[in-house]
């Protein structure tokens, strides 16, 4: 099954995510600040990464360019998963190369586990539905 | 007897033919008296209105050349010359200009533009002869056949602002034409022209002065340009705005190049004289500066477009507060989104997967919303409080209490989490304090906001929460071994709008507002809230309480009252 790493600094939102990828089948490391993300990603290639923009240490925003900047780390697609959904943040992330920004106001566990499915099993062209 | 008689009548006759004679010859020389008088008064009053005339004509011009010509455009009237010319000295050259009334060669002009260079560089005691030249000769056309000489001239020196400028000359084929008569009314005609000329430059110099004055004090950048764009005026805030050095001469090209890649000055100053517009830019960045800018076509009071006036307004200020409040108003909603998203996420996980999940996960998720239900409660009482501080509605509710069982009763309450973080936590309360009145509740809320940011800011170490008599007061103390304050923050702490990097936003639980609370309730105590950090060693923050129940500076010290003389 696929691995994520969920960057999220607030304990109760990652415990409230999680559990409803735990239970679709996801294996999730935890980051809780912006440096633990990136030490961690010299270890391991998650499948996709959960990424908070406002975090202690270093900001989301931040370590997103870095993935991007970094050979080994810029393939994994990135998806942003915050409370600050300003205009200038979602235009900073897509240009930084993020495959998705969630609003986490607006996107309950369940949905956001659903988008997340659709970006690591995209639905072959014969899934399409037919216009 | 007939004889007699012819030779009375004769007599007679010829002593009337006589008497005739006489008074004819009287009355003879009256008339041409009369008649002198007459050609005298119509030439002055003719050489009145054409001094009126000119004037007129002269109007407000300050244009010398334009006067010039006027003057000697309006003189064919006054007497008779062949030619009227003038010199006016312009900023590196001389220009002549020559109108032929009647017809003459060029050596006749020749002769003229010696002799009044002459007069000139004489009067200027200065040689100007080597000046570069502009000649224009108008009026009749020349006649190379002529060949007559320079019969009679005369120069009569233009004078504004008691400085030489030019010289005008009158000359004629014909010789001894000018008198001294000719000479004072052009000497007349000159320095009433000379005379309106200087008033008008001086009222202008002042009037300008003023203006002059007013734009570069001005707290907008001012920039005017004449129609082709060119710079006229520029005040030191416009280059202070554009980040040109104020000693520089600045041409309209370093105002495009402050500009580049911001906003086209060029393109919209043309754009605003072609359209006879106002453009109207809302917020402009700059380096420095945040401006509003507006470019304004100048008309003459005809409607003659002139130019164009560019006002930069500085809005830098407004654009940092706006700021402040917009990321306050970001970190409110987030702050309020956070726990929302919690007990949304969570309870709508359990009502999904009630049956599946194990009994351990549906209590720490019921657990979990709980916690952020209070959380959630919190930040609106916060916000709440804010507000009644904020519009002076926030109220105190004085009891006689004990400070020191407050703080011990507090102590204990974040013993747990102290102990938790491996911190120690500890009281140091002098046993003189007497119970006195002050606002428990509110009080212990300022101790909680106190102690709670000191166990989250260290890792390392102790909370000692102390409290002393200090003259009127009770001082109260938080101290902490954590990792302390930058001194550029420590002014910022309790102010409502701070600045806070997305980091430190993050590292803040609850809505960041504790401490401006905490001010506020000190302060409706009548006492004052600080704190002296270093960083890497820890803070203390301290309050004081107090004892008069009432603010007070409403009542005199008693020191201030016993040194006016009074008993007390």
């Amino acid at each position: 099954m696929a691995h994520i790493l969920f960057v999220e600094d607030d304990k109760n939102i990652f415990e409230t995510y999680q559990l409803e990828l735990l239970w679709q089948g996801y294996k999730i490391t935890h980051a809780s600040d912006g440096v633990e993300a990136l030490e961690k990603l010299k270890n391991f290639k998650p499948d996709l990464i959960l990424l908070d923009l406002s975090l202690p240490k270093k900001d989301g925003l931040e370590v997103l360019s870095e993935i991007k900047g970094n050979e080994k780390t810029k393939s994994i697609p990135v998806i942003i998963l915050t409370n600050f959904a300003t205009d200038q943040n979602i235009h900073k992330a897509f240009e930084l190369g993020a495959v998705s920004f969630v609003a986490k106001y607006s996107f309950t566990p369940a949905e956001t586990a659903a988008k997340v499915k659709a970006i690591l099993n995209p639905p072959s062209p014969t899934e399409l539905p037919k216009e | 007897m007939w004889l007699l008689l012819t030779l009375v009548l004769f007599f007679f006759l010829a002593t009337s033919f006589t008497f005739v004679l006489i008074f004819y010859k009287k009355a003879k020389k009256a008339e041409q008296v009369l008649s002198e008088r007459e050609q005298e008064l119509t030439r002055r009053i003719y050489e009145t209105s054409i001094l009126k005339e000119i004037g007129e004509r002269i109007g407000y011009s300050l244009d010398v050349a334009n006067v010039i010509e006027i003057i000697c455009g309006s003189l064919g009237k006054l007497f008779s010359y062949s030619t009227a010319s003038s010199i006016l000295l312009s900023d590196h050259k001389i220009i002549f200009k020559c109108v032929l009334e009647e017809s003459v060669d060029k050596v006749f002009i020749e002769n003229i533009k010696h002799k009044m260079l002459a007069s000139l560089s004489a009067l200027l005691n200065e040689d100007i002869a080597e000046r570069e030249m502009e000649e224009v000769i108008s009026g009749t056309v020349l006649d190379e056949e002529k060949q007559h000489p320079l019969g009679s001239f005369f120069n009569i020196p233009l004078v504004i602002e008691s400085q030489i400028v030019g010289l005008i000359n009158i000359a004629s084929e014909k010789q001894g034409l000018y008198k001294e008569e000719e000479m004072t009314i052009l000497y007349r005609i000159t320095a009433q022209a000379s005379d309106a000329i200087s008033k008008l430059q001086h009222v202008l110099k002042t009037e300008k002065g003023k203006l002059d004055s007013m734009v570069s004090s001005m707290a907008d950048g001012v920039i005017m340009t004449d129609k082709d764009t060119k710079l006229l005026v520029v005040n030191p805030k416009a280059k202070e705005m554009l980040g040109i050095s104020s000693d520089k001469e600045a041409t309209i090209f370093d105002m495009v190049d402050a500009l580049a890649g911001k906003f086209d000055l060029r393109t919209k100053i043309e754009e605003s004289i072609k359209k006879e517009k106002e453009v109207f830019i809302e917020e402009l960045e700059l380096a420095n500066f945040a401006i509003q800018l507006v470019i304004s076509p100048v008309r003459d009071p005809q409607g003659a477009i002139l130019g164009s006036v560019i006002l930069l307004h500085d809005i830098t200020s407004q654009r940092d507060v706006e700021r402040l409040r917009e990321d306050f108003t970001a970190m409110v909603v987030h702050d309020l989104r956070a726990p929302l998203t919690v007990i949304r996420g969570t309870s709508e996980t359990l009502m999904l997967h009630l049956k599946a999940l194990p009994r351990e996960k549906t209590t720490q998720s019921l657990s979990m919303m709980k916690e952020e239900s209070e959380n959630m409660l919190a930040r609106v009482s916060d916000l709440l409080d804010l507000s009644k501080l904020e519009s002076g509605k926030f109220e105190l509710l004085r009891e006689r209490s004990s400070l020191s069982s407050l703080i011990n009763e507090k102590i204990e309450t974040f013993r747990d989490v102290a102990t938790a973080k491996k911190l120690g936590i500890l009281a140091n309360v002098k046993l003189n304090i007497p119970e006195f009145e002050f606002d428990r509740i509110r009080t212990g809320q300022v101790l909680d906001n106190l102690i709670s940011n000191a166990i989250k800011f260290t890792d390392i170490g102790k909370i000692t929460v102390g409290a002393k008599l200090e003259g009127n007061d009770v001082l109260v103390t938080v101290s902490d071994t954590g990792v302390g304050i930058e001194e550029k923050d420590v002014g910022m702490i309790f102010n409502k709008f701070r600045e806070l990097t997305q980091a430190e936003r993050s590292a803040q639980r609850g809505t960041g507002l504790g401490l401006v609370i905490a001010k506020g309730i000190v302060e409706a105590h009548g006492g004052e809230i600080g704190v002296e950090s270093k960083v890497g060693e820890g803070s203390t923050f301290y309050f004081t309480l107090p004892f008069n129940p009432l603010p007070k500076r409403r009542f005199f010290q008693r020191s201030q009252l016993t040194s006016a003389g009074f008993q007390v």
